[in-house]
């Protein structure tokens, strides 16, 4: 059974791995929204010790640009793939994983910094309320990465074209959802005094 | 369709290695559904035991049977086991089996996923169990209010596996809510419309949202639980600043929730048992989904009526508690649903029918003591106390497990060709409820004399001796019944009687397969054109078997996935690396190897797109 | 055969509806066991009361709602039940839309008369009478004690609490360990001992007497063993006890006592508990100043001798995994030495 075959015989005209996956995002979507709604709550309380002065707000800010440019070139990836524009969906799917893991390698690098200068993950509430909400969004990001390595390897196949392009709107589903994410944390971590 | 001389099979003899292989690498929803339902009853039985050395305790002021820290083992393990491993499975597993034959799908939407989710469920139960045998199980309560779950005073290892376990069976949850979900919204035969499901399609369509929304915040409040006791964070604890109380308002988020997963389905199977012995249909179907759909709503604003005495404002107590009454309403709408729905019926008292209708006048009880606990003063008096015990027990025993062991007697028949013994049945019911009501009512006016929950012993003089003592008695009641009931199950499953395809004169979709239903569930696409498919309302009666044949086109060709052996190699990863976290990263690294290993697999494998 | 089922299911239901009947009657004399049993329908303050108030008026409302409910089930039950195979299929009603509103507006109303009265209970409780003078009490919840300090007399006690009659008193609710939930249920409902937080609660007792209190969260392994004893006295004999507490501890006078005293130090025990008068200044355990003046040791056993040295040398055997054994069960006494602390701690009245 192709994926079109399937698409056609279900109750709402919608995939099954879509709609699937909207209801896993909705799921994750409350998983760190529930982290958020902790961080804010314990900014207020944490007081003592290295705080969010450390942070880089440029730094980040470059990054979180780079992570929401990344959202565009997935978009176009899929564009592409249904346009059965091949070369058009390898590369753009390449950006898009060179810019993921940009945004990796900059959090990696703020955090050996932050780290350097004292707000390590049991300083205090802060740090680790930051560590594991942003660490959890890291994690997110590098698995996206890895998931869209693979795809690009099946890319390189010649799996993807317009019959059969579900996989990589999956994938971009996800893609999306992590951008989105961070798209609240960094104001609400960097930029907002709570 | 299957001809009857298949349909009804006496286990034949295969070789047991294969027959191991067939159920191990399984994505038939219906076998699925099957282990399910064995596994969450075995732990049925290991929490039934559990709840039973706790009565023997309480039996008597001042016992010795359990020392106080095996006895904080019990009641923990106990709690968790019955929601988390015994309610939750069972109605999954009915679900499983269940969902896609009444909509008229094959098979669940995602067949492997399906199997994932079971296995993932018997492995990290048994991951939560194993703790017994390294160095002590949970002990701080199935709710597990921090700090008393940190390394300081819980330091065994137990809490480990209580967050890891529960994690594990916790993934397996959210997968097979999603499954659910898109099966029950996009699988569903032409004619069954969303005004058309079954009611216990609804509940669990509602169910499964609740799931997915609620559980998260479970795994943050574990994650951070995991983080303060193995990786020196201090998310709970006062001395930095933190607030244990972050606790209680991540895990009841999830723990009200919690409650109606378990018993919305409930509500829905006693909304298909009661019509059928009522011979009418659901009176308010409407009424009644909407009220569904409400409860879980309202169910997400209520959960600090299980903290009122941690000191909240007076204002967000009462405006919680007038929030957990208002569930209320819904409530009393599918109560007197059920009731007209029995009214001026023709009422068959099958065991089923017993069980149904027990159901509803026992859960009548456990909310009336719910609103008295939702004005916030009683509850300042009544909060942790047998009260509370009481209630709950009235609402989960008597609303989950009484409509359960109903779904059981009512659809037997259908998943093994054969009915239970009905005479027996009865004994079983009349066991369970007397049982029932001779433990679990006493301890209301134990709660009102002061007797707080949880304690492993009390002092004589106090007059709660011989109320618990009746208790104790109504403990081994149920248990006898319990008994009863397992050798009725291995009896009837050989030398039942046979059932043939409807013998309840059912109306949904699932009657319209054979006893038990073949592998591909039905012929062609069923067709639907009203909440009772298999009702002839011209001549006001069921359609026979070959009738209801008769009206389904035979596909051409079925497509059925596959057996694969992928979902059990990731459960299997999952589980280790979830081990790995408790002992050493190297087994977590092992387990990550199998995991990665199954997923590639799993991606790799032919006959699915 | 059906005949013979038919028969068996109206008999079995009557058996039930008897068994559950007569439990239900059995139910009202139990309480009446205990001499003054924690009933908290039987209020001594005027907070309890307001709460038992709540609660009766809640009950009538649940048992009008109880027996329409459970009548019309049974009613239905017996009134529509199947009489044999031949009966005809009933009418096929699937609903109405009156009965549905009918419902849900009875439902409706009834929730919002207890609603109602809900509030203003909550109201009536809110906070201490601001004219009165009330007493406070610092509640300090203990791994597995409770200890009671009155700041201004500058004293503690331990698992026993002084209150006088006729005067609010409001008590500080503070832990430095896990979370208890202190509760008297005669004179008032439990509000949670909480780290990092201090939770305010008061009541006033309006009837002298011994009141039964317990740790109502559960701590640990003796969560059970965590009760306490509320005694309110009337105002005068109230500021005598609270006289006498002030006072520092006395001195031994017999031999044995006195090397009981001795002992007290050289063992540790110090270390953990503070005499007032003397050396001892330990805070982890009770402070036994007093000791002699309670009814308990450890909040569960009478304060005989022989509790008392149980107590001292094997302490496992009273409250199985209470923190003092962890010391205890590797400083070794003999007979004598345990009767000497035994003298010493009786002595101290």
């Amino acid at each position: 059974m192709t994926a079109q075959v399937e698409k056609h015989g279900t109750t709402l005209g919608l995939d099954h791995r879509k709609l699937g996956f909207w209801t896993f995002l909705a799921s994750e979507a409350v998983f760190f929204m529930t982290l958020i709604v902790v961080f804010i709550i314990y900014s207020g309380r944490a007081t003592e010790g290295p705080g969010r002065e450390l942070l880089n707000i440029p730094l980040t800010a470059f990054n979180t640009f780079v992570l929401l440019t990344s959202s565009l070139a997935m978009v176009l990836t899929i564009d592409a793939a249904r346009r059965g524009n091949q070369r058009g969906l390898k590369f753009w799917l390449l950006m898009t994983i060179l810019m993921g893991a940009f945004f990796v390698g900059v959090q990696v690098y703020e955090y050996r910094k932050l780290i350097h200068e004292g707000l390590t993950f049991t300083s205090n509430l802060f740090g680790m309320t930051f560590y594991t909400l942003t660490g959890f969004h890291g994690a997110h990001v590098t698995v996206g990465v890895l998931w869209l390595i693979a795809t690009y390897i099946k890319a390189l196949q010649g799996k993807f074209g317009p019959d059969n392009y579900i996989p990589l709107d999956v994938a971009g589903l996800y893609w999306h959802f992590v951008d989105l994410v961070w798209v609240f944390i960094f104001p609400i971590v960097y930029l907002i005094r709570w | 369709m299957a001809t009857r001389a298949e349909a009804l099979p006496v286990p034949r003899v295969a070789s047991w290695w294969s027959v191991l292989v067939d159920w191990l690498t399984t994505v038939d929803h219906k076998k699925i559904g099957i282990m399910y339902v064995v596994g969450a009853l075995f732990f049925l039985g290991v929490g039934g035991i559990e709840a039973l050395a706790i009565r023997v305790q309480l039996a008597g002021a001042e016992r010795a049977f359990l020392h106080p820290q095996t006895y904080n083992e019990m009641l923990t393990m106990h709690g968790t086991t019955m929601i988390f491993l015994a309610a939750m499975p069972i109605l999954a597993g009915l679900g499983n089996y269940f969902v896609p034959l009444m909509i008229g799908a094959r098979d669940m939407a995602f067949p492997r996923l399906n199997a994932l989710g079971l296995w993932l469920f018997i492995l990290g139960s048994l991951l939560l169990y194993l703790s017994f045998f390294s160095g002590g199980a949970p002990d701080a309560g199935w709710f597990a209010y921090a700090p008393l779950t940190t390394k300081t005073y819980s330091p065994h290892k137990g809490m480990d596996f209580w967050i890891l376990g529960l994690m594990v069976t916790g993934i397996a949850s959210i997968a097979g809510s999603i499954n659910f979900i898109v099966t029950i919204l996009n699988m569903r035969a032409p004619g069954v419309k969303l005004n058309r499901m079954p009611v216990f399609v609804w509940t669990m369509l509602v169910t499964s949202f609740l799931i997915v929304f609620a559980f998260p915040s479970l795994t943050v409040a574990q994650v951070l639980l995991f983080l303060d006791r193995n990786f020196g964070t201090g998310f709970y604890a006062a001395e930095v600043g933190a607030t244990p109380i972050l606790w209680q308002h991540l895990f009841w988020f999830f723990g009200h929730p919690e409650v109606y997963i378990v018993v919305l389905p409930a509500f829905g199977l006693v909304s298909e048992i009661i019509p059928v012995f009522s011979r009418k249909p659901i009176f308010g179907y409407t009424a009644l989904v909407y009220a569904t759909v409400a409860i879980g709503f309202i169910s997400f604003t209520v959960w600090a009526h299980h903290m009122f005495a941690v000191g909240l404002p007076p204002v967000v107590a009462y405006a919680f508690g007038a929030s957990s009454m208002i569930i209320a309403v819904p409530t009393a709408i599918k109560i007197f649903n059920w009731i007209f729905t029995m009214w001026k019926g023709s009422i068959r008292l099958t065991t089923a029918m017993l069980f149904a209708i027990s159901f509803v006048a026992m859960f009548v009880i456990g909310g009336l003591s719910g609103i008295m606990l939702a004005t916030v003063p009683v509850d300042w008096q009544l909060t942790d106390t047998y009260f509370v015990v009481a209630h709950f027990h009235y609402t989960l025993f008597g609303g989950v497990l009484l409509s359960v062991l109903g779904a059981c007697y009512y659809w037997f028949p259908k998943m093994f060709g054969r009915k239970l013994d009905e005479r027996w049945g009865k004994v079983h019911w009349v066991l369970t409820f007397v049982g029932f009501n001779m433990t679990f009512l006493p301890m209301h006016w134990l709660g009102l004399d002061g007797m707080p929950r949880r304690i492993a012993t009390y002092g004589a003089g106090l007059g709660w001796d011989v109320l618990n003592f009746v208790a104790t008695v109504g403990a081994f009641t149920i248990a006898a019944g319990t008994v009863i009931f397992i050798l009725n199950m291995v009896v009837s499953l050989w030398k039942g009687e046979p059932a043939g395809d409807n013998p309840w004169e059912g109306w949904t979709l699932e009657w319209a397969t054979s006893s038990p239903p073949p592998a591909h569930n039905f012929d062609g696409v069923p067709p639907v054109e009203s909440r009772r498919p298999l009702w002839n309302s011209h001549e006001k009666r069921v359609l026979t078997p070959a009738e209801v044949r008769a009206l389904i086109t035979p596909d051409e060709h079925v497509h059925l996935p596959p057996p694969s052996v992928w979902p059990l190699v990731v459960a299997a990863g999952i589980t280790i690396i979830a081990a790995g976290f408790i002992y050493t990263m190297f087994v977590a690294v092992l387990g990550v190897v199998i995991f990665l290993a199954g997923v590639v697999g799993w991606i790799q494998q032919e006959g699915y797109h | 055969m059906r005949r013979i089922c038919v028969l068996w299911q109206i008999i079995g239901g009557w058996a039930v509806a008897l068994a559950v009947a007569l439990l239900v009657l059995g139910m009202f004399p139990a309480v009446t066991f205990a001499a003054e049993p924690p009933w908290f329908l039987n209020p001594a303050s005027e907070q309890a009361g307001q709460v038992a108030r709540l609660f009766n008026i809640e009950l009538l409302v649940a048992t009008l709602v109880f027996f329409i409910v459970e009548g019309l089930i049974i009613y239905v039950v017996i009134r529509y039940r199947q009489r044999g195979p031949d009966d005809p299929v009933p009418k096929q009603i699937h609903g109405s839309t009156v009965m549905e509103l009918t419902w849900t507006i009875g439902t409706s109303v009834a929730l919002l008369f207890v609603l109602i009265v809900f509030w203003q209970t909550m109201t009536t409780l809110a906070a201490p009478p601001a004219d009165a003078a009330t007493l406070e009490v610092v509640v300090r919840g203990q791994q597995w004690w409770w200890e009671f300090e009155y700041p201004e007399y500058g004293f503690r006690t331990a698992n026993e609490l002084y209150i006088p009659v006729g005067q609010p008193v409001e008590f500080v609710l503070e832990s430095d360990n896990v979370i208890h939930s202190f509760w008297v249920p005669r004179l008032g409902g439990k509000v949670d001992v909480v780290p990092g937080q201090q939770n305010r609660f008061w009541f006033q007792a309006d009837k002298p007497g011994e009141y039964f209190g317990q740790c109502a969260e559960l701590c640990g392994v003796q969560h059970a063993g965590m009760r306490f004893k509320v005694f309110a006295l009337p105002p005068e004999k109230f500021a005598q006890w609270a006289e006498e507490q002030q006072q520092p501890a006395v001195e031994p006078t017999t031999d044995l006592a006195k090397f009981g005293k001795e002992l007290f130090f050289t063992k540790g025990c110090a270390g953990c508990h503070a005499i007032a008068g003397t050396q001892a200044q330990g805070r982890i355990g009770p402070d036994l100043t007093h000791f002699a003046s309670r009814t308990t040791v450890a909040a569960v056993a009478p304060r005989t001798d022989g509790n008392v040295a149980r107590w001292v040398y094997n302490s496992e055997a009273i409250k199985p995994g209470n923190i003092m054994w962890q010391t205890m069960k590797n400083v070794p006494l003999s007979s004598e030495e345990v009767d000497a602390l035994v003298a010493y701690l009786q002595g101290l009245k």
